[in-house]
């Protein structure tokens, strides 16, 4: 048991982090505390990405059955690691207002990226539920943060009554499965099923009901209506954490419990996934539209994107589940990105208006032109991240014959032109209301640097990426 | 019908009672003497299982500790309203939708559990609670759920203090 833990030495680090910034919140003075603890948290992040990287390619299954260690997950768990650090440099600004508890905040995020990385890795339901928890709750409370906003006040608590609400779900439906099957590991599971008729209607509704709490995690419709008000009232540095990475941890504890759990149901779900992607797909872009608020506007963008992202769990295969590891790597970059322009604009104009991005091309066309390329990105414009993403994830689609599932897509990447267009006719046509300068921090052009980069390098030379993604990400289970 | 399952029925008869009691009643105060009596009730479920030990935690911790935590935050933070309650509205104008979801939900739950043929092992006679063995198993197999636990129970009380804690 003792060797296993070299395993878990990533998890182990960022639970040292969290632990440490908790401690050195206390030590410290005032001065410069929340660029100090953003720094050590950076530090203690990537430390646990770069040993979670030195990893890759180890194929095990350890504490009792509990942990699986494959590429898939490991993959996954460097970019949670890699998005959580941008989100805690992004909050700096933020925190560096009096009374604002910088140690706390890093300690919180810290903590849910814990619970992210036991959700990518858990090979058995109920260490799933628990990570699910641990992702959460902090994020609840980061919903929040702003105490004397009542909007905020508001997010957190529809977040936390929503999420309660489909925990309670999830449970029900692991009780279901329990009961069949009398294991809750994911691979016995499996091995049981044998032994069950497929269509047997209790199994089929324990499935959805845990389906159905994963689904909440990643905001897909039915399970989405927490999104936009979440979005709108939490602090805009959060919205840019909850809309990027607890999306990541979602997928990837989705498709291990299909592609682990239920194999001899492969129909069933691929049916449901196919009907959540089209309904998730179509409720975001056509909400969307007549959204004022950017963050709401960004929030059923996002809901758009998993819906494209469920198509690729729709269709079983290799290739499916690189184009979906793919996709969320894309995804993050351009969602973290366009939030880091909207948290730079909402510090100067504070408000998140669409309209708050007026005369942007004047006042800072930098700024614009970025703006201008994430957005391109979510529309799907060549020669960008998203291009590359809904190429796979629609390719996939139709190699395994589901041309209807990728026309749909396409049909609503057309829809997604309108509002995509009206952030852009703002900032380029519309005059601006203040004609001054607009005044960024040197740690938000650096942020806006790395997705940028991450944008263009994945929609310019994809390559080195898809490979990776096609050959390297296996589930330790194989279908 | 064996004794058994009439305890069961019984026992759950109360629990349901009671946890309508609590979301329906305006009075706060007897909500958590219901909750104390749900709580015990569920203990004795465990009881009927010859789940000693989990019977005698689930009095421990959820009809003793959790409920005099609850009366010592009403002890503590001050009432805005009426002690009987008059002015708390505790369902609004969605009540016939909720209702109607709710329904619909049992309704499916019970169509598809009850036809349903468990696979029931005839229990292996229980001699005595064995809670070094129960201590065995969740530092072996289940010492990484427990640790996530205490983490979340962690994050949990940072949170609450981030949430209750005076701005300026």
């Amino acid at each position: 048991m003792a060797r296993e833990f070299i395993y878990l030495v990533p998890e182990i680090i960022v639970l040292a982090t969290a632990l440490g910034v908790l401690v050195l919140d206390l030590v410290l003075g005032a001065k410069r505390k929340p660029l100090i603890l953003a720094l050590a948290s950076v530090a203690g992040l990537l430390a646990a990405a770069g040993f979670t990287a030195n990893l890759m390619g180890q194929r095990a299954i350890v504490m009792a059955d509990m942990f699986v260690i494959d590429s898939f997950g490991l993959v996954l768990k460097v970019v949670i690691l890699v998005g959580a650090a941008l989100s805690v440099l992004l909050a700096v600004g933020f925190l560096e207002r009096p009374k604002s508890h910088p140690g706390e905040y890093d300690f919180l995020i810290v903590a849910s990226t814990l619970g992210m990385m036991v959700m990518t890795g858990s090979n058995n339901l109920l260490l799933a539920f628990l990570g699910i928890q641990l992702t959460s709750i902090p994020l609840y409370i980061l919903a929040g943060f702003k105490r004397n906003d009542s909007k905020s006040s508001e997010a957190a608590l529809k977040y936390f009554l929503l999420g309660v609400l489909t925990a309670a779900l999830m449970l029900y439906g692991m009780s279901l499965l329990y009961g069949l099957t009398g294991t809750l590991n994911l691979t016995t599971i499996a091995a049981r099923l044998g032994g069950i008729k497929t269509n047997d209607p209790v199994l089929f509704l324990g499935m959805v009901f845990i389906i159905a709490g994963f689904s909440f995690k990643i905001a897909a419709v039915p399970f989405h209506f927490w999104a936009p008000d979440v979005y709108e009232g939490s602090p805009t540095c959060v919205t840019a954490f909850i809309s990027a990475v607890p999306k990541i941890a979602g997928f990837a504890v989705l498709l291990r419990l299909v592609y682990t759990a239920f194999p001899a149901l492969t129909p069933q779900w691929t049916g449901l996934m196919a009907l959540m992607a089209v309904l998730t797909m179509v409720t975001g872009n056509i909400m969307a539209i007549p959204q004022k608020d950017i963050k709401r506007m960004l929030a059923f963008s996002g809901i758009a994107h998993v819906g494209y992202a469920l198509i690729a769990l729709a269709v079983p295969g290799q290739n499916a589940m690189g184009a979906l590891v793919f996709y969320l790597l894309a995804y993050s970059a351009m969602t973290a990105g366009a939030f880091t322009i909207v948290v730079a604009v909402g510090r100067v104009s504070h408000e998140h208006q669409i309209t708050s991005f007026a005369g942007l091309g004047t006042r800072a066309p930098v700024l614009a032109a970025a703006m201008t390329v994430f957005l391109l990105s979510m529309l799907g414009f060549p020669l960008t991240a998203g291009f590359t993403g809904k190429f796979l994830v629609f390719s996939a689609a139709i190699e395994k014959h589901y041309v209807w599932l990728a026309l749909i897509g396409v049909i609503n990447s057309v829809i997604s032109l309108y509002y995509y267009f009206g952030v852009v006719r703002q900032m380029y046509l519309t005059p601006a209301r203040a004609t001054t300068k607009m005044q960024v921090s040197g740690l938000v052009w650096l942020l806006i640097a790395i997705a940028l980069t991450v944008t263009f390098a994945l929609g310019i030379y994809p390559e080195p990426v898809i490979n990776l993604t096609r050959h390297l990400v296996v589930l330790f289970a194989r279908f | 019908m064996s004794g058994q399952l009439l305890a069961f029925w019984a026992l759950s008869f109360v629990i349901l009672s009671g946890a309508l009691y609590i979301v329906m009643t305006k009075n706060i105060m007897h909500a958590v003497f219901m909750h104390l009596l749900t709580m015990s009730m569920i203990a004795a479920v465990y009881g009927l299982l010859h789940a000693d030990f989990m019977a005698a935690m689930q009095v421990l911790i959820y009809a003793g500790a959790v409920t005099a935590m609850v009366v010592f935050a009403l002890m503590l933070t001050k009432s805005q309203s009426r002690p009987d309650g008059a002015g708390i509205a505790v369902d609004n104008q969605q009540r016939g939708a909720s209702f109607l979801t709710a329904a619909g939900f049992l309704a499916v739950v019970i169509y598809v559990l009850v036809p349903q043929k468990w696979a029931v092992h005839e229990a292996a006679p229980v001699v005595k609670s064995d809670v070094a063995a129960m201590g065995a198993i969740i530092f072996k197999s289940y010492i990484l759920p427990f640790e996530v636990i205490s983490v979340i129970l962690l994050a949990a009380l940072i949170g609450v203090i981030v949430l209750a804690r005076k701005e300026d």
